[in-house]
């Protein structure tokens, strides 16, 4: 469009006008995406087998992800895995479409597991016997600075108290918001704020210590 | 005063979120930006952390695992209409005589029925225990005698979560969806005709019992039991609503939102509008499904206690009872340790409490058991006054908080209404509180005043250390909060919509953290916030050790 001679004023309506129908995009993209969501969640609900493939392929590798932060072991991060979707399977025919996104609803039930796993673990410790190798397509290099830079990051979570370990994974490294975090963790979204300082400040504390050490 | 540093955080990751430079962001915030810098860096670098990816055989395993769940779970429901005998009355005799038969062979007989029977929900003989009352129904064949059985069962299920608790054991998920289920189809039943007038006032009370007790015992509900809880909060919030007769809530009660948690927010009706009541300074809005309790006339400057929620509009009542500013008269607060724990009774500072359906028990994770720090919010029955001192054996404990599994076994803490004198005794609340000797001479209190009497227990008496008027008699109407606890400065702090402060004359009970949960009684400032007289914390421990 050619705006050469047009007014100030008339430059600003046409860039409002612009972000206006940018922003309307962006909301019936999301709602669409929304939509796309319920429907599959509805057709999960009577077992069609497209749907409950979605449903795996979406989300096995984030809870294995989830868990394998938190537990340190590969089997047992699987073994979590696949019992939060046998859970979510069971509980499915009860969830409700709410508008709340299915994300924070798994990771409810995957904290709970969570929580339930570490319980049983405290009444029987178990010992690692091996550490299984991720069988990847990528170079051992890489896949030796991925395992350091995750070790990292997993012993100074451990640190952490145990909502605030939450908040850090679903926020940062599941890429949460936080009105869904709350969902996950019970709480208020200013509940999820104040975690997410005081993790922030410890987590600082703790990593410049390990640098140091 | 400007914001506070957790949203002006919470802003700056979001904007580094939406792809901004971490300088210009900082540049905004230019007081903040040292505090905010390391803590942006620490936010960017987490998102930078490889994601661990799982190995394909594995997620492979899990597939055909999953699927075949999926599969068999699609067959069983397909499957169950067709092979239902109960389905089929002219079936229900040979079924009952087959299930009696196998019941009978497998489990030895009714030896273990009668075992069954006194089974909590933690036991293997549980589920026989459920069976059998199920099988009750089958002979039941007049519409109104079933939903009276199911709620006899349903109240059932609330006195075995009540022991649970009071034996200190966490509460699972099968008492709670027995509960609910019954509830359901008691109320179904009574939906469904012209019940006769009792059994929809029974079934209203005992809905208000339930929802009472679930908030209550929101801590002690297994963390993997925690969506079941929410479900049958709705179910029995929502049963009251429909016997009622009121309009569907407004904001849609959420089995999540509830399983949250619920605060609640005691203080004085100073105002009432259509869409929000004014409580002691907060705004806490109300729509047509909001339960309302007591006198609902004139209720500015009556004694309001809101169960509330967070709805999108701000704090949202889920339902209101009303008191009288006079009832506090009737009530007392007694803090000490739990002398005898027998049955349907407790024992503290001398007294005896009963408890009743009514009661709830607040056990955090602690056990109901002699030697426990507790406090004991009573109540003494109208017609038990007699000339304004209550006979000992009609205190009903209203409400028990455990607050620490241990505490000085002689100290005893009587908080209520200072009315007079009878024989040289105060009278507080109704309770007479015997001098000791040794007592030291303490100034007469106005009466009406809400006064705190402080002292070792010796017998029926009370060595009276200290006695401290709360209130005066034109002040009554403290506001209480009780919920989880959210520091939003040193001093400054939140539950639910309610701030209060601390200041150095509040007396706090255990462990003030952020995150844990407590009840708190204050003094309305202008500025809408409390002064936190007394905060007893009830419980700092997380769900799993760190």
């Amino acid at each position: 469009m050619d705006t050469t001679g047009m007014s100030v004023q008339t430059l600003s309506l046409l860039a409002w006008e612009r972000s206006i129908r940018t922003r309307a995009h962006e909301r019936s993209g999301q709602s669409a995406q929304v939509r796309r969501e319920e429907e599959l969640i509805r057709r999960a609900q009577e077992f069609d087998q497209e749907a409950l493939g979605w449903l795996y392929e979406l989300f096995y590798p984030k809870l294995y992800n989830y868990a394998y932060l938190q537990l340190g072991n590969v089997h047992q991060a699987e073994d979590l895995a696949s019992e939060v979707l046998l859970r979510v399977l069971e509980s499915l025919k009860g969830y409700r479409f709410r508008g709340v996104p299915l994300a924070a609803w798994v990771f409810r039930i995957a904290r709970n597991c969570l929580i339930d796993l570490s319980r049983r673990r405290q009444r029987r410790p178990q010992v690692g016997l091996y550490e299984g190798i991720p069988d990847t397509q990528d170079s051992p290099q890489a896949v030796a600075e991925r395992s350091v830079a995750q070790d990292e990051v997993r012993l100074a979570l451990t640190k952490l108290t145990e909502e605030q370990r939450q908040v850090i994974i679903l926020k940062f490294v599941e890429n949460m918001d936080n009105a869904s975090v709350a969902r996950v963790l019970g709480r208020s979204q200013g509940a999820v704020k104040s975690l997410q300082h005081r993790a922030l400040v410890s987590l600082r504390k703790i990593i410049s210590s390990q640098e140091v050490e | 005063m400007g914001r506070d540093f957790k949203t002006i955080l919470n802003e700056c990751l979001q904007e580094i979120e939406a792809g901004q430079p971490l300088e210009a962001i900082l540049e905004r915030y230019p007081e903040e930006a040292d505090e905010l810098r390391p803590l942006l860096l620490t936010a960017q670098s987490l998102r930078a952390t490889p994601i661990a990816r799982p190995r394909s055989h594995a997620q492979q395993a899990g597939w055909q695992r999953f699927l075949g769940e999926a599969i068999a779970l699609r067959r069983a429901r397909e499957r169950r209409p067709v092979f239902s005998l109960w389905a089929r009355p002219l079936l229900r005799p040979v079924a009952i005589a087959a299930s009696l038969l196998l019941t009978l062979f497998f489990l030895g007989g009714g030896a273990t029925v009668y075992a069954a029977s006194s089974s909590l929900p933690d036991s293997a003989l549980y589920p026989l225990k459920l069976a059998t009352e199920e099988a009750r129904l089958w002979f039941v064949f007049d519409e109104d005698d079933r939903a009276g059985i199911l709620l006899d069962q349903s109240e059932t299920r609330m006195t075995e979560i009540r022991k649970l608790v009071q034996q200190g054991k966490p509460v699972e998920g099968n008492v709670l969806s027995a509960m609910r289920g019954r509830m359901t189809r008691a109320t179904d039943i009574i939906n469904k005709r012209d019940a006769p007038q009792e059994l929809v006032a029974r079934a209203n009370e005992l809905s208000a019992q339930q929802e009472n007790i679930l908030i209550a015992i929101g801590e002690n509900v297994l963390a993997g039991d925690k969506d079941e809880y929410g479900e049958v909060l709705v179910v029995v919030h929502e049963v009251r609503i429909e016997l009622q007769g009121l309009s569907e809530p407004a904001v849609q009660l959420d089995p999540q939102t509830l399983s949250q948690g619920i605060s609640s927010f005691t203080g004085l009706v100073e105002q009432r509008e259509d869409d929000a009541w004014t409580i002691s300074g907060t705004k806490i809005l109300v729509d047509e499904a909001t339960i309302v309790e007591g006198d609902t006339g004139d209720v500015v400057g009556q004694i309001a206690q809101l169960t509330i929620i967070s709805g999108p509009g701000g704090p949202q009542a889920i339902g209101i009872s009303l008191r009288g500013s006079e009832d506090l008269a009737k009530t007392a607060t007694i803090s000490g340790v739990i002398d005898k724990v027998d049955g349907s009774k407790i024992q503290l500072g001398g007294r005896t409490f009963k408890l009743d359906a009514s009661t709830v028990i607040d056990a955090g994770s602690f056990a109901m058991k002699a030697g426990v720090h507790a406090r004991v919010e009573s109540e003494c029955a109208e017609e038990a006054l007699v000339e304004g001192v209550c006979q000992e054996s009609e205190l009903v404990a209203k409400r028990i908080v455990l607050l620490a599994s241990e505490g000085s076994p002689e100290t005893v803490t009587v908080e209520g209404v200072y009315q007079g004198q009878d024989d040289g005794s105060w009278v507080i609340a109704g309770i007479p509180i015997e001098f000791a000797p040794e007592s030291p001479t303490l100034i007469t209190p106005p009466v009406n005043t809400l006064v705190e009497v402080t002292g070792n227990q010796e017998g029926q008496a009370i060595v009276v250390a200290t006695a401290e008027s709360i209130r005066p008699p034109e002040e009554l109407g403290l506001v209480k909060l009780e919920g989880v606890v959210d520091q939003l400065d040193d001093n400054q702090w939140q539950i639910g919509p309610a701030l209060f402060r601390t200041t150095a004359a509040t007396r706090i009970g255990g462990e003030l953290i952020p995150e844990a949960r407590a009840v708190v009684w204050g003094l309305p400032n202008e500025d809408g916030s409390l002064d936190a007289i007394f905060v007893d914390v009830l419980d700092t421990r997380s769900l799993i050790a760190p």
